[in-house]
């Protein structure tokens, strides 16, 4: 079996030990990567807290576990998706909405990338659907493939692949409602 | 193909994660990991196979002096008479001690599969360890040292027990959350 070479090694089995210090390092080392995926997830600043704090206790609790077989972010940040999801199923969030996009059809909502901006995009996102919000950030933000996105959720390879597309295609569309409303 | 939309967000990723977490969300983690599973027990089991190494190693010193200098068969036999019967009121104890918390941790543990399952494997470890035991003290004199390490490994059992009696609360969701797959 392979094995990782992981750069936090040393920090992650003092951690197991029970290093206060070392948990306290490995913590600031992920905390910002994984509130900002926890952000994006809920939407809300309260959960996303929530939430970060959840997976962090989970994964301290299972550290023991974590055998160097991939990278630690990875372990940590499949964790805190994994609460993510399971605390939008407990607020019955839609993650699979209907397909009907009104207001634009596809190929109305071309926009010129270099002329976006993260801050566009990032805005943009926070406006989006549940499911959309969470298949696109999955996807585009956090590297998933569709494959492991169908596994977290509990849907279809298809689905995914669509839902993204639609995700995509919506946040284009807002980007260019919100240019507009700036113009008017 | 790429959009130049995914490839400016692949490229400006890191613009993704501007936000930061609230800088006291650690010490909320760090106050509530205080209640949860420390898993003190892997240490524990280290530390007892610490035990068993060096246990073994003076016990194979000690029976080559021994029966280089003083190696009579009466001598082994009046040694053995000595400790059985204290042993086994000793034995006795502990075991009962043993049941009874095991006893009170069934319940606690009917949400946490996947911790009972560590549990099992762990208390396996302990009793092989016990099996050894108590075949050096069968085929070879008893010795203070066996009859302490097969003392230690009693307390070992308990102290992996209380610990757990005293962290897990029954119906914790931390326990039911841990029979969550993150099979990476």
């Amino acid at each position: 079996m392979a094995f990782y070479y992981e750069i936090h090694r040393d920090i992650i089995e003092k951690s197991v030990a029970g290093n206060g210090k070392a948990q306290h390092q490995l913590y600031n080392l992920y905390a910002r990567a994984m509130y900002n995926l926890c952000y994006r997830m809920m939407n809300n600043r309260e959960e996303a807290e929530d939430q970060l704090q959840e997976a962090f206790l989970e994964a301290f609790s299972q550290l023991h576990k974590f055998r160097f077989e991939s990278a630690f972010g990875a372990w940590l940040k499949r964790i805190t998706v994994n609460k993510c999801i399971n605390a939008l199923r407990k607020r019955k969030a839609d993650l699979v909405p209907s397909g009907v996009l009104p207001e634009f059809a596809p190929e109305e909502t071309e926009i010129d990338s270099p002329g976006i901006s993260v801050e566009e995009v990032r805005r943009s996102l926070e406006k989006l659907p549940e499911g959309y919000r969470v298949i696109f950030s999955l996807y585009l933000l956090e590297g998933y493939d569709h494959v492991e996105i169908s596994q977290i959720m509990g849907i279809s390879e298809e689905t995914s692949k669509s839902q993204y597309s639609r995700a995509r295609q919506r946040i284009k569309e807002i980007i260019k409602i919100d240019r507009h409303g700036r113009d008017v | 193909m790429e959009e130049m939309f995914e490839k400016f967000v692949r490229e400006n990723r890191e613009g993704f994660d501007m936000r930061k977490p609230d800088p006291g969300l650690w010490e909320g983690i760090r106050s509530r990991m205080k209640g949860t599973v420390p898993f003190r027990w892997k240490t524990i089991l280290q530390r007892a196979a610490v035990v068993a190494l060096i246990f073994s190693a003076s016990y194979a010193v000690n029976e080559m002096v021994h029966r280089y200098h003083n190696g009579s068969l009466k001598n082994q036999v009046a040694s053995r008479a000595k400790f059985p019967r204290g042993l086994k009121e000793t034995e006795a104890y502990y075991t009962k001690v043993v049941n009874q918390k095991m006893k009170e941790l069934k319940p606690v543990m009917a949400n946490c599969p996947a911790l009972e399952e560590e549990l099992n494997y762990d208390m396996t470890e302990l009793d092989s360890v016990y099996t050894d035991l108590k075949k050096d003290l069968k085929e070879n004199m008893a010795d203070q040292e066996v009859i302490e390490a097969i003392i230690e490994n009693y307390r070992l059992k308990i102290n992996i027990l209380e610990d757990l009696l005293r962290d897990i609360k029954p119906g914790s969701e931390e326990c039911i959350s841990k029979s969550d797959g993150y099979a990476l």
